[in-house]
């Protein structure tokens, strides 16, 4: 199993209430895995389920290859959950160091790896200072630091932009992308936020009422979620070649796969299904003497994607 | 438990940073002064009255309650003051649910945080019940007859069986406060403390309950086990979602 996440008809239930209903997904190592859905959707309580915190009424949680229930599976865990959970009391040092002694980070690499780390979230002016003044930035930011204080292998994020200002959630993304892609690691983040994902992750699962409605990489989502979008910038130039690209939409339009086609000066806008061939279309234009510049692919952005599966969901 | 000890120590030093805490060392250090006073009437009067027999049988008596009293009277509070005000903020600042999704056992969370609320009261409990022996024993009873009084069994009482009794119910405080509302928890321990300070106290002031005697220390023993059974017992059923789902409100 090379999964860092894996889960397996997860059902969770709280009371009478199905939170989770019988969900499966996995997270490879190497994956920045956005995990999406809106509020109430059951985010918190799969995050709950991977970190042992919530027991499954039925389906197994495996992370880092154990069951997520075994307390040893989480060695080598880093996370930031919706209440940052630092001490007030306790200075940023301070709060890691704690961290430190509770993963079992050996003496010897407890004071240089702290430093890192707070140089990591540019915090190491303030390592003396006491958590109950930091902002909510800070605060976040030092919970990312504490998270991977023990370099573990993988990060599950729960929000952790939420309530941060806009510099500031520029900053959480920039740690986050530093540590998958110069560190390596593995991150699992929980948000509502569609453009932070959009931005940083490569696979996604999207949760709405306990069922997963949609997983898998995010590119390939965006080119299976039905419609595809074909610019094509001709090398017309005269209004001859333009009344010729006018003749050639209803043809166009007539082929199986597009769906509609529109002109707007030198460019031509094809909506097509999955099975189109851009191929054939260029050869069409080239048999009518009309010049190819650059064929650019539209894809449909995650804000459509989300709300074609929380939407079609309500729908049914 | 090598992470045990590692709550342990981060708790113990929140603990003994506290409000709370400077609180229950004042009470302790104000409460010792009136114990001594307190007590010193009624030795002045055992020793002034009676035969040699009769005020040795007295002041065997008077010091197990002394002792007794002292000892569970400096714990208790300790209990009641540290034990649950801790998990309150844990709770409030989300920390907890963070703690449990480390690879601590949740047992080690509870072990932990419940010696990190024993430890200050055992050892200022223990302080000042020994203040109060020493003291009332070189102030009355040595120079009169020359020699210490601490019988046996209230040495055994209260100087090992009221801490474990104390460090069982410290378990069960953080316990409830842990899977429940650390109020409720508090409110138990206080009426618990009550009680049992009153029925004893009563008991004893009465004839009907000799705290100098093997008798009392058995049942003391007895409540140990009780104790310890019952944190046992308890031990299998804390879970970390009881503990989550508790933190929400």
């Amino acid at each position: 199993m090379n999964s860092a996440i894996n889960l397996e008809k997860v059902s969770k239930n709280l009371g009478n209430r199905e939170i989770l209903k019988s969900i499966s997904f996995a997270v490879q190592s190497g994956d920045i895995f956005g995990y999406l859905g809106p509020n109430g959707a059951g985010k918190t309580t799969t995050i709950r389920v991977i970190l042992g915190l919530f027991k499954p009424n039925s389906g197994k949680a495996y992370i880092m290859g154990k069951d997520a229930e075994d307390d040893s599976a989480r060695e080598k865990v880093g996370f930031v959950l919706e209440a940052d959970g630092l001490y007030d009391n306790l200075t940023a040092h301070e709060n890691l160091d704690y961290y430190c002694q509770i993963y079992g980070v050996a003496q010897a690499q407890v004071k240089g790896g702290i430093e890192e780390m707070l140089e990591l979230v540019d915090l190491s002016d303030r390592a003396s200072d006491k958590v109950a003044a930091y902002s909510k930035g800070m605060r976040q930011k030092l919970a990312l630091a504490r998270a991977m204080v023990h370099e573990p292998e993988l990060l599950i994020l729960d929000e952790p932009t939420a309530g941060v200002d806009p510099s500031g959630q520029m900053e959480v993304r920039d740690i986050i992308l530093s540590m998958a892609h110069k560190r390596g690691k593995t991150i699992f983040l929980s948000s509502h936020n569609l453009d932070e994902v959009q931005r940083i992750c490569n696979r996604i699962a999207l949760i709405d009422k306990g069922e997963i409605k949609l997983y898998g990489e995010l590119d390939k989502l965006r080119r299976e979620m039905g419609r595809r979008e074909v610019m094509i910038e001709t090398g017309v130039t005269t209004t001859e070649q333009a009344q010729v690209l006018d003749s050639l939409l209803a043809e166009l339009e007539a082929l199986p796969y597009v769906k509609s086609c529109r002109r707007e000066a030198r460019k031509l806008h094809l909506n097509l299904d999955g099975r189109a061939d851009v191929s054939e279309v260029v050869a069409m234009l080239s048999g009518k003497n009309i010049g190819v510049e650059e064929v650019r692919k539209g894809e449909v952005t995650l804000e459509e994607i989300y709300a074609k599966a929380v939407k079609g969901g309500e729908e049914q | 438990m090598k992470r045990m000890s590692v709550v342990l120590r981060w708790s113990l030093r929140e603990n003994l940073k506290s409000k709370m805490f400077l609180i229950f060392l004042g009470v302790m250090l104000v409460a010792t002064i009136p114990a001594v006073l307190g007590m010193s009437s009624a030795f002045k009067g055992i020793i002034a009255e009676g035969s040699w027999e009769e005020m040795q049988i007295k002041l065997s008596w008077i010091m197990g309650m002394t002792c007794y009293m002292c000892a569970f009277l400096a714990m208790g509070v300790g209990v009641i003051v540290l034990a649950s005000d801790p998990i309150t903020k844990e709770k409030a600042r989300g920390t907890i649910e963070s703690l449990m999704a480390t690879p601590l056992k949740t047992k080690d969370v509870w072990l932990g945080k419940s010696l990190a609320a024993f430890f200050p009261s055992l050892i200022l409990g223990m302080a000042v019940t020994g203040i109060v022996v020493v003291v009332l024993n070189y102030l009355y009873i040595v120079p009169v007859i020359h020699h210490f009084v601490l019988p046996a069994p209230v040495a055994i009482s209260s100087f090992l069986l009221v801490p474990l009794i104390i460090l069982g119910v410290n378990l069960l405080v953080i316990y409830v406060a842990m899977t429940g509302n650390p109020r409720y928890a508090q409110a138990i321990a206080v009426i618990a403390f009550v009680a049992v300070v009153n029925v004893v106290a009563q008991l004893g002031a009465h004839g009907m309950l000799d705290l100098a005697s093997w008798n009392f220390t058995l049942l003391n023993l007895g409540v140990v086990a009780i104790l310890g059974g019952a944190a046992i017992f308890l031990s299998r059923l804390l879970t970390k979602e009881k503990v989550v789902l508790s933190s929400k409100g």
